[in-house]
């Protein structure tokens, strides 16, 4: 037996190996560690749409996405997070509904959760009373069979509550012409026989709009051309103007307005002529004539005057001051701002008017009778105490409003208060005016036609809040955008969007409203044609320059002067020129139902202090 | 990778004990998917080991002169690192790592030699004890094993 050995080794490894699992397996990423540093994991609702409900089955996944931090509040890169709805996995981070209800949403990285995304799911079916289906654009009383007639519908799904909901729902419903599924909102009729033509979707079925479709000439045995003049006489001054119609009798015995062109034509002295109306700056007598399928109609003549002066029109104005004490000298100060504005002689800051700017020839007094016909010590004030500071447009027009209204035939009444309202939700904040449109005895487009002389049934004034009477440039002219409105003039832009110019006044560019971003937009435009403007019109919103009416304005206004009801012009008996009331021209009592408005609400800007609004100097000015 | 030194203590002919310092580098390359993702990770881990066999047995065959011993080990972790790249894109390292492994692992040897050529070799298996990472919400808990072939000197 050997002594035992101590032997000093070195050891070497040639060869080492790794952990026992196989290098080329694909293991579950549950089990990759390196995701053991997550700090913190979020998960975020991609796209737009508000992110606590989402309002569709079966039409759109919801989608998601999320960000992961690591311990040291860095951002991990290239993470592979797994999606949860539930609990369950979610491939890819989308979902796609397809039952109404709450589901919450996580996404994990490692052993790292996020707080989940709660999203309701509803069903629009379930929200939906029924369908409303309507024509956009095409005349279903002419409907040509040759493939000529081109037809625009638009479906409005209306709620629970019998309002229109202010949801998209246009992906879930569509189109059909006699049962048969349309790829559009949009058909053309080509053969000759009546269409039924609906919409469904959710489940529910629209009302159906009957085409009766005819080949062209069966609608014209006959054609008739009318006109509406917008003064008692005209001047060749581009203000007094002339509307046409071109009706034609068709087979059945039945006039139609038969507007489809190229079909029709225009005639003023034998010369084609594109629209349906007339203006002119040259006196003489004029001719007209229309032509439907080379059918033609009567002719008309109308004698146009040398342009004079057409009559200043002046309008005692009330302020019924609801426990808000404008000084006297302000009421007078507005007064003599309106003066200048409708007798084109606004413009503080000397900036650029519009191109076709024009004298409305209208000018304000402060009221200097009142009801009873007594002199008024302070004119134009009505001071009125109710004890409060506040009050809502709503009660003032349905109710104590009425109490004060005095004959709009002699005045026009002006409430000033503290109003409460935010009136429409969409204008984030409050209104700083608030008007309605007139009524007339003589068409105006887009204006209510009446004829005799109805008693107003609802509180036709304007609505201001007392801010209005500030030395701020953007706020001095808010009454007389309201009397804009009050006589018949509509925003500059587009409500909704650039199919037709809402305003119906080709000299006042549009733009679609969606533009008015009063933080970035400074007066800067872009109409619908593309073409890039100034904001120059009163009745465009604050940020402009705020200096302009047009010519197309003026006509506008002018046929409500000499056709509108409840107003103190000549039409309405009142022919002095400067204002004096005489008699007592008494109240008008609320009658025992008022008729609904929708009021035309004119926003403060942004409902921030008005103080912190730019000074017109600070305006981009938009070098064209 | 691994290097170091011993020390073999002989009781017989046919019997001995051998205790070794060593450094010892170990890694994996591994593969996780979900769906058609693929993360490829590599970790290495660098470890001063010591290495206890108290028997190794040396049957002395003429023909087929072998060795098998067994023991147990202790590694203290000196360093790791930890690198990783997703659908073959850029490169990340994850420092923060090397906080969750265990800072000592613990295991047993066995070795199987051959003394046939001039220097001898040697086939050795190790496996750890325990999990190297705590091995909470894993499925498959990550423990060391490692296959090396050795060559004394
Ligand atoms: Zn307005």
């Amino acid at each position: 037996m050997k002594s035992r050995q101590i032997l000093p080794l070195l050891v070497l490894t040639v060869l080492a190996l790794t952990t026992c699992r196989r290098e080329r397996d694909v293991l579950p990423l549950e089990d990759y560690y390196g995701y053991r540093t997550t700090g913190n994991v979020t998960i975020r609702r991609l796209g737009n749409g508000g992110p606590e409900y989402y309002l569709g089955i079966d039409q759109d996944s919801l989608r998601f996405t999320a960000e992961a931090r690591d311990m040291d509040y860095k951002q991990v890169p290239a993470p592979l997070f797994s999606y949860w709805v539930d609990g369950k996995p979610m491939p890819n981070g989308a979902f796609l509904p397809t039952k109404a209800g709450k589901y919450n949403f996580r996404a994990r990285l490692g052993p790292k959760e996020s707080r989940p995304v709660t999203v309701e799911v509803i069903d629009p079916a379930s929200l939906i009373s029924r369908l409303y289906l309507g024509i956009r654009s095409g005349n279903p009383g002419i409907a040509f069979s040759d493939g000529s007639s081109r037809f625009e519908f638009f479906g409005v799904a209306v709620g629970l509550n019998g309002t229109s909901l202010p949801f998209d729902f246009r992906p879930g419903i569509r189109l059909y012409v006699d049962g048969l599924p349309q790829p559009t909102l949009e058909f053309i009729p080509t053969q000759e026989k009546r269409y039924r033509v609906k919409l469904k979707g959710f489940g529910k079925e629209s009302n159906e709009i009957w085409i009766d479709a005819h080949p062209p000439d069966y609608y014209v045995t006959q054609v008739r051309l009318s006109m509406v003049q917008n003064g008692p006489e005209f001047q060749a001054d581009e203000i007094s103007k002339a509307d046409f119609r071109v009706e034609t009798l068709s087979r059945e015995g039945r006039w139609v307005n038969f507007s489809a062109q190229p079909q029709r034509e225009f005639f003023v002295d034998d010369r084609l002529s594109p629209g349906l109306s007339f203006k002119t700056r040259t006196p003489g007598v004029y001719r007209f004539k229309a032509k439907v399928f080379s059918r033609e109609s009567n002719e008309l003549t109308l004698s146009v005057l040398p342009p004079s002066e057409s009559a200043i029109i002046t309008i005692p104005i009330v302020f019924h001051l609801f426990n808000v004490a404008i000084p006297q000298a302000k009421l007078q100060a507005q007064v003599d701002i309106l003066n200048k504005v409708f007798r084109d002689q606004w413009n503080p800051n000397n900036n650029p008017k519009a191109e076709r700017h024009a004298d409305l020839r209208l000018q304000f007094v402060l009221a200097d009778t009142d009801p009873n016909g007594r002199p008024m010590p302070q004119p134009g004030r009505d001071y009125i105490d109710l004890g409060r500071a506040r009050y809502s447009q709503k009660e003032i027009s349905d109710k104590l409003g009425w109490d004060h209204y005095w004959n709009p035939d002699f005045y026009l009444n002006i409430y000033v208060a503290n109003y409460t309202d935010t009136y429409l939700a969409s204008l984030k904040g409050t209104w700083a005016g608030l008007g309605s449109y007139p009524w007339t005895r003589v068409a105006l487009p887009g204006i209510i036609m009446v004829s005799g002389n109805p008693k107003p049934d609802f509180l036709y004034a304007l609505y201001v809040i007392p801010d209005v009477f500030k030395d701020n440039y953007v706020t001095q002219t808010v009454i007389a955008h309201e009397i804009g409105h009050l006589l018949g003039l509509r925003h500059a832009f587009n409500e909704a969007s650039c199919e037709q110019d809402e305003d119906y006044c080709d000299d006042t560019p549009a733009y679609p409203r969606h533009q008015y971003i009063p933080e970035n937009l400074g007066t800067r435009r872009i109409g619908c044609d593309g073409m890039a403007f100034s904001a120059t019109n009163f009745m465009d919103y604050y940020y402009g320059y705020e200096n302009s009416f047009t010519l197309d304005q003026a006509s506008r206004v002018r046929h409500i002067l000499n056709y509108g009801l409840w107003l103190p012009t000549p039409a309405n008996g009142r022919s002095n020129s400067h204002g004096r009331i005489t008699g007592a021209p008494g109240f008008v009592k609320r009658p025992p139902v008022l008729r609904p408005v929708d009021w035309v609400a004119c926003p403060a800007p942004e409902a921030r202090p008005f103080g912190f609004l730019r000074r017109p100097a600070d305006f981009d000015l938009l070098k064209e | 990778m691994q290097a170091g030194v011993g020390l073999e203590i002989g009781y017989s002919r046919r019997m001995a004990a051998r205790l070794e310092l060593s450094y010892v580098r170990k890694g994996a390359r591994e593969v996780f998917g979900q769906r058609t993702d693929r993360l490829e990770a590599t970790t290495k881990l660098h470890y001063a080991q010591l290495n206890l066999m108290p028997l190794i047995l040396k049957p002395e065959w003429k023909r087929f002169p072998v060795t098998a011993g067994f023991g147990v080990y202790g590694g203290c972790l000196l360093k790791m690192s930890h690198r990783y790249t997703v659908n073959h894109g850029a490169v990340f390292s994850n420092v923060l790592l090397s906080d969750n492994f265990r800072s000592m692992d613990f295991g047993w040897t066995l070795s199987l030699g051959y003394q046939g050529f001039r220097l001898p070799l040697e086939l050795r298996f190790e496996a750890g004890f325990r999990p190297i990472l705590p091995s909470h919400g894993l499925q498959t808990p990550l423990y060391n094993r490692v296959l090396a072939l050795h060559l004394t000197i």
